[in-house]
Protein backbone atom coordinates (compact mmCIF):
# COMPACT_ATOMS: atom_id res chain seq x y z
CA UNK A 1 0.00 0.00 0.00
CA UNK A 2 2.85 2.35 0.88
CA UNK A 3 4.52 1.67 -2.43
CA UNK A 4 1.27 2.27 -4.26
CA UNK A 5 0.72 5.60 -2.52
CA UNK A 6 4.21 6.75 -3.38
CA UNK A 7 3.51 6.33 -7.08
CA UNK A 8 0.94 9.11 -7.10
CA UNK A 9 2.29 12.58 -7.86
CA UNK A 10 -0.18 14.17 -5.39
CA UNK A 11 1.12 11.91 -2.64
CA UNK A 12 4.74 12.69 -3.45
CA UNK A 13 3.90 16.40 -3.24
CA UNK A 14 2.13 15.85 0.08
CA UNK A 15 5.12 13.97 1.43
CA UNK A 16 7.56 16.68 0.34
CA UNK A 17 5.34 19.38 1.85
CA UNK A 18 5.05 17.46 5.13
CA UNK A 19 8.83 17.07 5.39
CA UNK A 20 9.54 20.71 4.53
CA UNK A 21 6.92 21.87 7.01
CA UNK A 22 8.49 19.69 9.69
CA UNK A 23 11.81 21.46 9.20
CA UNK A 24 10.16 24.84 9.68
CA UNK A 25 8.08 23.60 12.57
CA UNK A 26 11.05 22.09 14.38
CA UNK A 27 13.49 24.96 13.86
CA UNK A 28 11.20 27.94 14.44
CA UNK A 29 9.07 25.96 16.88
CA UNK A 30 12.08 25.34 19.17
CA UNK A 31 12.68 29.09 19.33
CA UNK A 32 8.96 29.64 19.96
CA UNK A 33 8.97 27.17 22.84
CA UNK A 34 12.11 28.42 24.60
CA UNK A 35 10.89 32.02 24.21
CA UNK A 36 7.36 31.14 25.33
CA UNK A 37 5.85 32.70 22.25
CA UNK A 38 3.08 30.17 21.68
CA UNK A 39 0.23 32.64 21.97
CA UNK A 40 2.07 35.14 19.79
CA UNK A 41 2.40 32.42 17.15
CA UNK A 42 -1.30 31.59 17.38
CA UNK A 43 -2.10 35.28 16.97
CA UNK A 44 0.07 35.60 13.87
CA UNK A 45 -1.44 32.45 12.34
CA UNK A 46 -4.98 33.71 12.75
CA UNK A 47 -4.01 37.19 11.58
CA UNK A 48 -2.67 35.53 8.43
CA UNK A 49 -6.17 34.28 7.63
CA UNK A 50 -7.20 37.89 6.98
CA UNK A 51 -4.67 37.85 4.14
CA UNK A 52 -6.13 34.62 2.78
CA UNK A 53 -9.54 36.31 2.58
CA UNK A 54 -8.08 39.42 0.98
CA UNK A 55 -6.42 37.23 -1.62
CA UNK A 56 -9.79 35.69 -2.54
CA UNK A 57 -11.47 39.11 -2.65
CA UNK A 58 -8.83 40.87 -4.74
CA UNK A 59 -7.99 37.89 -6.89
CA UNK A 60 -4.37 37.35 -5.88
CA UNK A 61 -2.80 34.31 -4.25
CA UNK A 62 -4.23 33.72 -0.75
CA UNK A 63 -0.80 32.40 0.26
CA UNK A 64 0.82 35.71 -0.62
CA UNK A 65 -1.96 37.53 1.23
CA UNK A 66 -1.32 35.36 4.27
CA UNK A 67 2.42 36.09 4.10
CA UNK A 68 1.79 39.83 3.95
CA UNK A 69 -0.70 39.79 6.82
CA UNK A 70 1.48 37.62 9.03
CA UNK A 71 4.54 39.81 8.47
CA UNK A 72 2.54 43.01 9.09
CA UNK A 73 1.00 41.55 12.24
CA UNK A 74 4.49 40.51 13.41
CA UNK A 75 5.81 44.01 12.78
CA UNK A 76 2.85 45.53 14.63
CA UNK A 77 3.36 43.28 17.64
CA UNK A 78 7.10 43.96 17.62
CA UNK A 79 6.59 47.73 17.65
CA UNK A 80 3.87 47.53 20.30
CA UNK A 81 5.92 45.18 22.49
CA UNK A 82 8.16 47.95 23.77
CA UNK A 83 5.39 50.45 24.36
CA UNK A 84 2.85 48.16 25.98
CA UNK A 85 4.48 46.52 28.95
CA UNK A 86 1.10 45.20 30.00
CA UNK A 87 -1.74 44.11 27.79
CA UNK A 88 0.34 42.18 25.29
CA UNK A 89 -1.95 39.16 25.63
CA UNK A 90 -4.96 41.40 24.98
CA UNK A 91 -3.35 42.75 21.85
CA UNK A 92 -2.61 39.23 20.65
CA UNK A 93 -6.22 38.18 21.22
CA UNK A 94 -7.48 41.18 19.26
CA UNK A 95 -5.13 40.39 16.39
CA UNK A 96 -6.24 36.76 16.58
CA UNK A 97 -9.95 37.60 16.31
CA UNK A 98 -9.52 40.45 13.85
CA UNK A 99 -7.59 38.27 11.41
CA UNK A 100 -10.30 35.62 11.41
CA UNK A 101 -13.10 38.21 11.19
CA UNK A 102 -11.48 40.03 8.26
CA UNK A 103 -10.79 36.73 6.51
CA UNK A 104 -14.39 35.58 6.77
CA UNK A 105 -15.74 39.00 5.72
CA UNK A 106 -13.42 39.18 2.70
CA UNK A 107 -14.40 35.67 1.66
CA UNK A 108 -18.12 36.49 2.03
CA UNK A 109 -17.66 39.56 -0.16
CA UNK A 110 -15.75 37.62 -2.81
CA UNK A 111 -17.62 36.75 -6.00
CA UNK A 112 -18.41 33.05 -6.38
CA UNK A 113 -17.32 30.64 -3.73
CA UNK A 114 -13.90 30.03 -2.22
CA UNK A 115 -12.78 26.59 -3.39
CA UNK A 116 -9.92 25.87 -0.97
CA UNK A 117 -11.18 27.76 2.06
CA UNK A 118 -11.26 24.70 4.29
CA UNK A 119 -7.71 23.80 3.34
CA UNK A 120 -6.50 27.15 4.67
CA UNK A 121 -8.46 26.68 7.88
CA UNK A 122 -7.63 23.04 8.57
CA UNK A 123 -4.96 22.15 6.05
CA UNK A 124 -5.01 19.64 3.21
CA UNK A 125 -1.69 18.04 2.49
CA UNK A 126 -3.18 15.73 -0.12
CA UNK A 127 -4.20 18.66 -2.32
CA UNK A 128 -0.99 20.70 -2.18
CA UNK A 129 -0.28 22.25 -5.57
CA UNK A 130 3.25 22.13 -7.01
CA UNK A 131 3.52 25.93 -6.91
CA UNK A 132 3.01 25.91 -3.13
CA UNK A 133 5.77 23.37 -2.79
CA UNK A 134 8.20 25.72 -4.48
CA UNK A 135 7.05 28.55 -2.20
CA UNK A 136 7.54 26.28 0.79
CA UNK A 137 11.06 25.46 -0.37
CA UNK A 138 11.82 29.18 -0.61
CA UNK A 139 10.41 29.89 2.87
CA UNK A 140 12.47 27.05 4.32
CA UNK A 141 15.61 28.39 2.68
CA UNK A 142 15.05 31.91 4.05
CA UNK A 143 14.28 30.60 7.55
CA UNK A 144 17.25 28.24 7.65
CA UNK A 145 19.70 30.84 6.34
CA UNK A 146 18.55 33.44 8.89
CA UNK A 147 18.54 31.03 11.83
CA UNK A 148 21.93 29.56 10.92
CA UNK A 149 23.59 32.93 10.32
CA UNK A 150 22.26 34.51 13.51
CA UNK A 151 21.93 31.41 15.69
CA UNK A 152 24.09 32.66 18.58
CA UNK A 153 22.48 36.07 18.58
CA UNK A 154 18.92 34.70 18.46
CA UNK A 155 19.72 32.23 21.21
CA UNK A 156 21.38 34.86 23.40
CA UNK A 157 18.41 37.23 23.12
CA UNK A 158 16.03 34.38 23.89
CA UNK A 159 18.10 33.13 26.82
CA UNK A 160 19.10 36.30 28.64
CA UNK A 161 17.78 39.54 27.22
CA UNK A 162 19.30 41.78 29.88
CA UNK A 163 22.80 40.45 29.38
CA UNK A 164 22.37 40.56 25.59
CA UNK A 165 21.75 44.28 25.94
CA UNK A 166 24.82 44.60 28.17
CA UNK A 167 27.12 43.13 25.53
CA UNK A 168 25.52 45.35 22.91
CA UNK A 169 23.47 42.91 20.85
CA UNK A 170 20.71 44.60 18.84
CA UNK A 171 17.99 43.05 20.99
CA UNK A 172 15.10 44.99 19.46
CA UNK A 173 16.11 43.92 15.98
CA UNK A 174 16.46 40.31 17.12
CA UNK A 175 12.99 40.40 18.71
CA UNK A 176 11.57 41.66 15.44
CA UNK A 177 13.50 39.06 13.45
CA UNK A 178 12.11 36.38 15.75
CA UNK A 179 8.56 37.58 15.01
CA UNK A 180 9.30 37.59 11.27
CA UNK A 181 10.56 34.02 11.50
CA UNK A 182 7.32 33.00 13.21
CA UNK A 183 5.30 34.83 10.56
CA UNK A 184 7.12 32.98 7.77
CA UNK A 185 6.75 29.68 9.63
CA UNK A 186 3.02 30.24 10.03
CA UNK A 187 2.64 30.59 6.27
CA UNK A 188 4.81 27.55 5.66
CA UNK A 189 2.72 25.40 7.98
CA UNK A 190 -0.66 26.78 6.92
CA UNK A 191 -1.26 24.16 4.23
CA UNK A 192 -0.34 21.29 6.51
CA UNK A 193 -2.60 21.97 9.47
CA UNK A 194 -4.47 25.12 8.53
CA UNK A 195 -4.21 28.42 10.39
CA UNK A 196 -6.29 27.09 13.26
CA UNK A 197 -3.88 24.26 14.03
CA UNK A 198 -0.57 25.88 13.01
CA UNK A 199 0.28 26.48 16.64
CA UNK A 200 0.33 22.70 17.15
CA UNK A 201 3.24 22.08 14.76
CA UNK A 202 5.14 25.03 16.21
CA UNK A 203 4.83 23.90 19.81
CA UNK A 204 4.23 20.16 20.11
CA UNK A 205 7.29 18.63 18.37
CA UNK A 206 9.61 21.16 20.04
CA UNK A 207 8.07 20.53 23.46
CA UNK A 208 8.43 16.77 22.92
CA UNK A 209 12.09 17.28 21.96
CA UNK A 210 12.99 19.55 24.85
CA UNK A 211 13.60 17.05 27.67
CA UNK A 212 15.99 15.13 25.41
CA UNK A 213 18.14 18.02 24.26
CA UNK A 214 20.85 19.83 26.23
CA UNK A 215 21.38 22.41 23.50
CA UNK A 216 19.08 24.45 21.31
CA UNK A 217 20.58 23.03 18.12
CA UNK A 218 19.89 19.46 19.24
CA UNK A 219 16.40 20.45 20.29
CA UNK A 220 15.78 21.76 16.77
CA UNK A 221 17.09 18.61 15.07
CA UNK A 222 15.06 16.37 17.35
CA UNK A 223 11.93 18.49 16.92
CA UNK A 224 12.30 18.27 13.13
CA UNK A 225 12.60 14.48 13.39
CA UNK A 226 9.55 14.17 15.65
CA UNK A 227 7.52 16.52 13.45
CA UNK A 228 8.53 14.66 10.30
CA UNK A 229 7.67 11.28 11.82
CA UNK A 230 4.23 12.45 12.92
CA UNK A 231 3.49 14.26 9.65
CA UNK A 232 4.51 11.32 7.47
CA UNK A 233 2.67 8.86 9.71
CA UNK A 234 -0.42 11.06 9.61
CA UNK A 235 -0.23 11.31 5.87
CA UNK A 236 -0.01 7.55 5.38
CA UNK A 237 -2.73 6.95 7.95
CA UNK A 238 -5.07 9.35 6.17
CA UNK A 239 -4.30 7.70 2.85
CA UNK A 240 -4.83 4.19 4.28
CA UNK A 241 -8.13 5.11 5.93
CA UNK A 242 -9.35 6.54 2.63
CA UNK A 243 -8.07 3.59 0.62
CA UNK A 244 -9.40 0.83 2.89
CA UNK A 245 -12.57 2.27 4.31
CA UNK A 246 -13.37 5.15 2.02
CA UNK A 247 -13.15 7.47 5.02
CA UNK A 248 -12.28 11.08 4.18
CA UNK A 249 -9.98 11.86 7.11
CA UNK A 250 -8.38 15.31 7.11
CA UNK A 251 -4.57 15.05 7.42
CA UNK A 252 -4.04 18.15 9.57
CA UNK A 253 -6.07 17.10 12.61
CA UNK A 254 -4.66 13.58 12.31
CA UNK A 255 -1.10 14.93 12.43
CA UNK A 256 -1.96 17.07 15.45
CA UNK A 257 -3.38 14.08 17.35
CA UNK A 258 -0.32 11.96 16.48
CA UNK A 259 1.97 14.77 17.62
CA UNK A 260 0.23 14.99 20.98
CA UNK A 261 0.66 11.22 21.32
CA UNK A 262 4.39 11.63 20.59
CA UNK A 263 4.51 14.34 23.24
CA UNK A 264 2.86 12.02 25.73
CA UNK A 265 5.39 9.29 24.98
CA UNK A 266 8.26 11.76 25.35
CA UNK A 267 7.02 12.93 28.74
CA UNK A 268 6.36 9.42 30.00
CA UNK A 269 9.76 8.19 28.84
CA UNK A 270 11.39 11.17 30.50
CA UNK A 271 9.52 10.47 33.73
CA UNK A 272 10.69 6.84 33.69
CA UNK A 273 14.29 7.86 32.90
CA UNK A 274 14.49 10.16 35.93
CA UNK B 1 50.65 68.18 25.01
CA UNK B 2 49.54 66.13 27.92
CA UNK B 3 45.85 65.79 28.52
CA UNK B 4 43.92 64.39 31.41
CA UNK B 5 42.90 60.79 30.94
CA UNK B 6 39.18 60.24 30.30
CA UNK B 7 37.70 58.72 33.45
CA UNK B 8 36.56 55.14 33.11
CA UNK B 9 33.40 56.06 34.94
CA UNK B 10 31.90 59.43 35.67
CA UNK B 11 28.55 60.01 37.35
CA UNK B 12 27.35 63.54 37.93
CA UNK B 13 24.31 64.45 39.99
CA UNK B 14 22.59 61.11 39.34
CA UNK B 15 19.20 60.70 41.03
CA UNK B 16 16.45 58.19 40.45
CA UNK B 17 13.01 57.63 41.94
CA UNK B 18 11.18 54.35 41.52
CA UNK B 19 7.50 54.08 42.40
CA UNK B 20 7.58 57.38 44.20
CA UNK B 21 10.59 56.50 46.34
CA UNK B 22 13.91 58.26 45.95
CA UNK B 23 16.34 55.36 45.42
CA UNK B 24 19.48 57.22 44.44
CA UNK B 25 20.18 60.82 45.37
CA UNK B 26 22.66 63.17 43.77
CA UNK B 27 25.46 60.73 43.15
CA UNK B 28 28.80 62.01 41.94
CA UNK B 29 31.42 59.37 41.31
CA UNK B 30 34.56 59.48 39.22
CA UNK B 31 36.84 56.52 38.68
CA UNK B 32 40.05 56.94 36.71
CA UNK B 33 40.80 53.28 36.12
CA UNK B 34 42.57 50.49 37.97
CA UNK B 35 40.42 50.68 41.06
CA UNK B 36 39.11 47.57 42.78
CA UNK B 37 36.07 48.81 44.60
CA UNK B 38 33.92 47.09 47.17
CA UNK B 39 30.43 48.60 47.09
CA UNK B 40 28.53 48.01 50.29
CA UNK B 41 25.23 49.14 51.69
CA UNK B 42 22.15 47.73 53.39
CA UNK B 43 19.51 45.80 51.47
CA UNK B 44 17.40 48.15 49.39
CA UNK B 45 20.13 50.79 49.36
CA UNK B 46 20.04 50.97 45.56
CA UNK B 47 23.25 49.05 44.81
CA UNK B 48 21.77 46.96 41.98
CA UNK B 49 19.94 50.03 40.65
CA UNK B 50 23.21 51.94 40.55
CA UNK B 51 24.88 49.15 38.58
CA UNK B 52 21.97 49.06 36.14
CA UNK B 53 22.25 52.81 35.61
CA UNK B 54 25.96 52.46 34.83
CA UNK B 55 25.06 49.65 32.39
CA UNK B 56 22.41 51.78 30.70
CA UNK B 57 19.69 49.28 31.61
CA UNK B 58 17.99 52.05 33.60
CA UNK B 59 18.04 55.79 32.96
CA UNK B 60 18.44 58.24 35.84
CA UNK B 61 15.80 60.94 36.32
CA UNK B 62 18.52 63.56 36.39
CA UNK B 63 22.27 63.54 36.08
CA UNK B 64 24.71 62.14 33.56
CA UNK B 65 26.58 58.88 33.29
CA UNK B 66 29.74 58.58 31.22
CA UNK B 67 31.70 55.41 30.62
CA UNK B 68 35.03 56.18 28.98
CA UNK B 69 33.47 59.52 28.05
CA UNK B 70 30.50 57.96 26.29
CA UNK B 71 26.90 57.31 27.27
CA UNK B 72 26.26 53.85 28.72
CA UNK B 73 24.40 52.83 25.56
CA UNK B 74 27.32 53.86 23.36
CA UNK B 75 29.64 52.03 25.74
CA UNK B 76 27.76 48.74 25.40
CA UNK B 77 30.19 45.87 25.34
CA UNK B 78 32.78 47.94 27.29
CA UNK B 79 31.17 47.06 30.61
CA UNK B 80 31.10 43.49 31.87
CA UNK B 81 28.36 42.43 34.23
CA UNK B 82 27.63 39.64 36.66
CA UNK B 83 23.99 39.91 37.77
CA UNK B 84 22.98 39.08 41.31
CA UNK B 85 20.33 36.59 40.27
CA UNK B 86 20.16 34.42 37.21
CA UNK B 87 17.23 36.09 35.47
CA UNK B 88 16.97 33.38 32.84
CA UNK B 89 15.23 30.03 32.60
CA UNK B 90 17.46 27.40 34.19
CA UNK B 91 15.89 24.76 31.92
CA UNK B 92 16.93 26.61 28.76
CA UNK B 93 18.71 24.11 26.47
CA UNK B 94 22.13 25.74 26.44
CA UNK B 95 25.51 24.48 27.60
CA UNK B 96 28.00 26.18 29.89
CA UNK B 97 30.51 26.94 27.13
CA UNK B 98 27.84 28.63 24.99
CA UNK B 99 26.69 30.75 27.90
CA UNK B 100 30.28 31.90 28.45
CA UNK B 101 30.67 32.61 24.72
CA UNK B 102 27.76 35.06 24.97
CA UNK B 103 30.32 37.39 26.50
CA UNK B 104 32.18 37.41 23.17
CA UNK B 105 29.13 38.54 21.22
CA UNK B 106 28.86 42.24 20.68
CA UNK B 107 27.29 45.01 18.68
CA UNK B 108 26.51 43.86 15.17
CA UNK B 109 26.36 40.27 14.03
CA UNK B 110 29.92 39.10 13.98
CA UNK B 111 30.42 35.37 14.29
CA UNK B 112 32.78 33.71 16.74
CA UNK B 113 36.29 32.58 15.91
CA UNK B 114 38.48 29.92 17.46
CA UNK B 115 40.23 32.67 19.44
CA UNK B 116 36.89 33.35 21.14
CA UNK B 117 36.66 29.69 22.14
CA UNK B 118 40.20 29.85 23.53
CA UNK B 119 39.24 32.89 25.61
CA UNK B 120 36.10 31.13 26.86
CA UNK B 121 38.09 28.08 27.91
CA UNK B 122 40.67 30.27 29.64
CA UNK B 123 37.86 32.00 31.57
CA UNK B 124 36.35 28.65 32.51
CA UNK B 125 39.78 27.49 33.67
CA UNK B 126 40.13 30.58 35.85
CA UNK B 127 36.90 29.69 37.67
CA UNK B 128 37.80 26.00 37.67
CA UNK B 129 34.92 24.82 35.50
CA UNK B 130 36.46 23.42 32.31
CA UNK B 131 35.17 19.96 33.18
CA UNK B 132 31.58 21.25 32.97
CA UNK B 133 31.93 23.07 29.63
CA UNK B 134 29.41 20.83 27.88
CA UNK B 135 26.90 20.59 30.71
CA UNK B 136 23.40 22.01 30.34
CA UNK B 137 23.13 24.96 32.72
CA UNK B 138 20.15 23.52 34.59
CA UNK B 139 22.36 20.71 35.86
CA UNK B 140 24.73 22.98 37.77
CA UNK B 141 24.71 23.86 41.45
CA UNK B 142 24.04 27.46 42.45
CA UNK B 143 27.74 28.09 43.06
CA UNK B 144 28.74 26.55 39.72
CA UNK B 145 26.20 28.68 37.87
CA UNK B 146 27.51 31.76 39.64
CA UNK B 147 31.02 30.94 38.42
CA UNK B 148 29.70 30.48 34.86
CA UNK B 149 28.29 34.00 34.99
CA UNK B 150 31.61 35.30 36.31
CA UNK B 151 33.44 33.55 33.44
CA UNK B 152 30.96 35.06 30.98
CA UNK B 153 31.79 38.53 32.28
CA UNK B 154 35.55 37.86 32.25
CA UNK B 155 35.61 36.94 28.53
CA UNK B 156 34.20 40.34 27.68
CA UNK B 157 37.69 41.79 28.33
CA UNK B 158 35.98 45.01 29.35
CA UNK B 159 37.74 47.98 30.99
CA UNK B 160 34.95 48.13 33.58
CA UNK B 161 33.51 45.07 35.29
CA UNK B 162 30.52 45.17 37.63
CA UNK B 163 29.69 42.24 39.90
CA UNK B 164 26.52 42.16 41.96
CA UNK B 165 27.12 39.97 45.01
CA UNK B 166 29.10 37.35 43.10
CA UNK B 167 30.00 35.61 46.35
CA UNK B 168 26.39 35.13 47.51
CA UNK B 169 26.21 31.44 46.61
CA UNK B 170 29.90 30.56 46.92
CA UNK B 171 31.46 28.90 49.92
CA UNK B 172 34.28 30.66 51.74
CA UNK B 173 37.10 28.84 49.97
CA UNK B 174 35.79 29.46 46.46
CA UNK B 175 34.77 32.96 47.43
CA UNK B 176 38.36 33.64 48.50
CA UNK B 177 39.64 32.25 45.19
CA UNK B 178 37.17 34.50 43.38
CA UNK B 179 38.55 37.62 45.05
CA UNK B 180 42.12 36.58 44.28
CA UNK B 181 41.00 36.22 40.66
CA UNK B 182 39.28 39.62 40.70
CA UNK B 183 42.44 41.11 42.15
CA UNK B 184 44.30 39.94 39.03
CA UNK B 185 41.50 41.26 36.80
CA UNK B 186 41.78 44.61 38.56
CA UNK B 187 45.35 44.92 37.30
CA UNK B 188 43.95 45.80 33.88
CA UNK B 189 40.29 46.67 34.48
CA UNK B 190 38.30 48.69 36.94
CA UNK B 191 36.33 46.33 39.17
CA UNK B 192 33.24 47.25 41.17
CA UNK B 193 31.94 44.45 43.33
CA UNK B 194 28.82 44.61 45.47
CA UNK B 195 29.34 42.58 48.61
CA UNK B 196 28.08 42.16 52.14
CA UNK B 197 31.34 40.63 53.24
CA UNK B 198 33.40 43.26 55.02
CA UNK B 199 36.25 40.77 55.26
CA UNK B 200 36.57 41.08 51.49
CA UNK B 201 37.04 44.81 51.93
CA UNK B 202 39.74 44.24 54.54
CA UNK B 203 41.71 41.85 52.41
CA UNK B 204 41.13 42.55 48.74
CA UNK B 205 39.76 45.85 47.53
CA UNK B 206 41.72 49.03 46.96
CA UNK B 207 38.82 51.27 47.88
CA UNK B 208 35.42 51.05 49.41
CA UNK B 209 32.19 52.79 48.50
CA UNK B 210 29.17 52.91 50.79
CA UNK B 211 25.73 53.41 49.32
CA UNK B 212 22.49 54.16 51.02
CA UNK B 213 20.64 56.36 48.56
CA UNK B 214 23.69 58.63 48.73
CA UNK B 215 27.18 57.46 47.93
CA UNK B 216 30.12 57.80 50.30
CA UNK B 217 33.42 57.31 48.58
CA UNK B 218 36.84 58.56 49.55
CA UNK B 219 39.01 56.44 47.31
CA UNK B 220 40.49 54.47 50.20
CA UNK B 221 39.91 50.99 51.52
CA UNK B 222 39.40 52.25 55.01
CA UNK B 223 35.88 51.68 56.24
CA UNK B 224 35.43 54.32 58.87
CA UNK B 225 32.84 54.24 61.61
CA UNK B 226 31.61 57.52 60.14
CA UNK B 227 30.92 55.87 56.74
CA UNK B 228 29.21 52.93 58.39
CA UNK B 229 26.96 55.21 60.39
CA UNK B 230 26.13 57.32 57.36
CA UNK B 231 25.19 54.18 55.45
CA UNK B 232 23.72 51.81 58.01
CA UNK B 233 22.67 54.20 60.76
CA UNK B 234 24.04 54.70 64.23
CA UNK B 235 24.79 51.82 66.54
CA UNK B 236 25.96 49.40 63.87
CA UNK B 237 29.35 47.80 64.23
CA UNK B 238 31.35 45.52 62.06
CA UNK B 239 30.52 42.06 63.28
CA UNK B 240 33.66 40.09 63.95
CA UNK B 241 33.65 36.54 62.69
CA UNK B 242 36.54 34.15 62.07
CA UNK B 243 35.84 33.75 58.35
CA UNK B 244 33.83 36.71 57.27
CA UNK B 245 33.04 40.03 58.76
CA UNK B 246 29.43 40.81 58.14
CA UNK B 247 27.62 43.94 58.95
CA UNK B 248 25.09 43.45 61.67
CA UNK B 249 22.48 45.43 59.77
CA UNK B 250 22.41 42.76 57.07
CA UNK B 251 20.57 40.44 59.36
CA UNK B 252 16.94 41.40 59.69
CA UNK B 253 15.79 41.49 63.29
CA UNK B 254 19.24 42.40 64.61
CA UNK B 255 19.23 45.95 63.36
CA UNK B 256 19.67 48.98 65.57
Amino acid sequence: MIGEALEYAFFQRALAAALLASVTGGVVGSLVVVRRMASVSGGLAHAAFGGVGLGYLMGFSPVLGATGFALLAGLGLGLAQRRLATGMDTLISILWALGMALGMLFVALSPGYAPDLMSYLFGSLLFVPGSYLIYLLGLNAVILILVTALFRQLRAAAFDEEYSRVVGLPVRFLDLLQLFLVALAVVALMRVTGVILVIALLTIPATAARPWADSLGRMMVLAVAIGATCSVAGLFAAYALGDRFGAQVPTGPLIVVLSVMALGISFLANRIRR
Amino acid sequence: MSEARTPVLQLEGVSLSLRGRLVLEDIDWTLHGGEFIGLIGPNGAGKTILLKIILGLLDPDVGTVRVEGRSPREARGRIAYVPQYAVFDREFPVQVLDVVLMGRLGPGFRGLRSADHDRAFAALRSVDLTHLARRQIGRLSGGELQRVLIARALVQDAPLILLDEPDASLDTRIGGALYDLLGRVAERSTVIVVTHDVGVIDRHVTSVACLNRRLHYHGTAELTQEMIEATYGKGVDVLEHPHSHRLLADHPGHGP
